[in-house]
């Protein structure tokens, strides 16, 4: 079987290409989609919203870029149960579009925060170490939802340290409960950017681990 | 003609970095007597011609629609003419 990934294109996207030359790692086919297209459901077995500044975040990050066509063919995709993921810039478009539940807002420390993290994950029994760099990763939602998420198994990525632990000190953007990624069936949203971690030039290659167990199992 | 304002405000309890540090920087300038401080977000919208007595369920639209968030803000829609 092909797989085929496809990466969609917003005026503002710049780990767009980071996010293609990763996925030509694990897909036989990728290419991107221009915002102002919508793509047919059937040709992709994964779409991948790029990190970046979509719109130049006005309004709030994700708000305009959540309205674009190319969102209309996402919304339809994941009716259909394609596999979506959202990096950083694409975790808040599909927060904003409703897809994912919850926003993110700035950064509790107020500063844009560009370094590599530990992150507890669910299907992985050690620290993964993957890069952020954002302004607002600071994921909040409402006390129903947040216990939602938790019951149902739905959030993947915590903030943690080199041992595997969540506190309040590895906490790094003051999102509730250390969220850094949710998931809703196959749906993906997160902030650390996972196509920085996967070639032997980059400073971890716990990417890979992330694809395998998130995205290509 | 309608013309509204529309004032979008973060809601209670959702932090607001940015309100924080002009809080502290307030209190640096030794007015000691600030209680707290809000701010908000003002959109002033004109409606066309065509628009009477549904102008109301309108705003109403373009704020749930687009400008407000409301996981995040609260707002509220004041008739100016």
């Amino acid at each position: 079987m092909t797989l085929r990934a496809g990466v969609i294109v917003f005026p503002g996207s710049n780990c767009d290409r980071d996010m293609f030359v990763c996925l030509e790692e694990f897909y036989d086919s990728v290419n991107y989609i221009w915002h102002k297209e919508e793509f047919a459901k059937e040709n992709y077995d994964l779409i991948v919203l790029p990190g970046g500044f979509s719109y130049g975040d006005y309004l709030r990050t994700g708000a305009i870029a959540s309205h674009s066509i190319a969102m209309n063919s996402v919304r339809e995709f994941a009716k259909f149960g394609g596999k979506i993921l959202g990096v950083c810039n694409g975790f808040q478009i599909l927060c904003e579009s409703r897809i994912l539940s919850g926003a993110l807002v700035n950064n509790s420390v107020n500063r844009f925060i560009s370094k590599d993290v530990y992150l507890q994950a669910s299907k992985i029994d050690i620290p993964i170490c993957l890069h952020v760099a954002h302004n607002e990763g600071n994921y909040t939602n409402t006390e129903y939802e947040l216990q939602k998420l938790k019951n149902d198994g739905n959030i993947i990525l915590r903030y943690s340290n080199e041992v595997n632990e969540v506190s309040n000190q590895t906490n790094i953007n003051g999102s509730t409960m250390n969220i850094a990624g949710i998931r809703n069936k196959n749906i993906i949203g997160m902030m650390p950017h996972p196509e920085r971690a996967i070639f032997d030039y980059h400073n971890s290659q716990d990417g890979r681990l992330f694809f395998e167990e998130y995205i290509l199992s | 003609m309608s013309k509204y304002r529309i004032f979008i405000q973060r809601r209670a309890g959702v932090f607001d970095p940015e309100l924080s540090s002009i809080s502290d920087s307030i209190k640096t300038l030794n007015f000691d007597g600030v209680k707290s401080i809000s701010n908000a977000r003002i959109f002033d919208i004109k409606l066309e011609e065509r628009f009477s007595e549904n102008s109301e369920e309108y705003i109403h639209n373009i704020c749930r629609s687009l400008l407000v968030n409301d996981i995040i803000e609260d707002y509220n829609i004041e008739k100016i003419s």
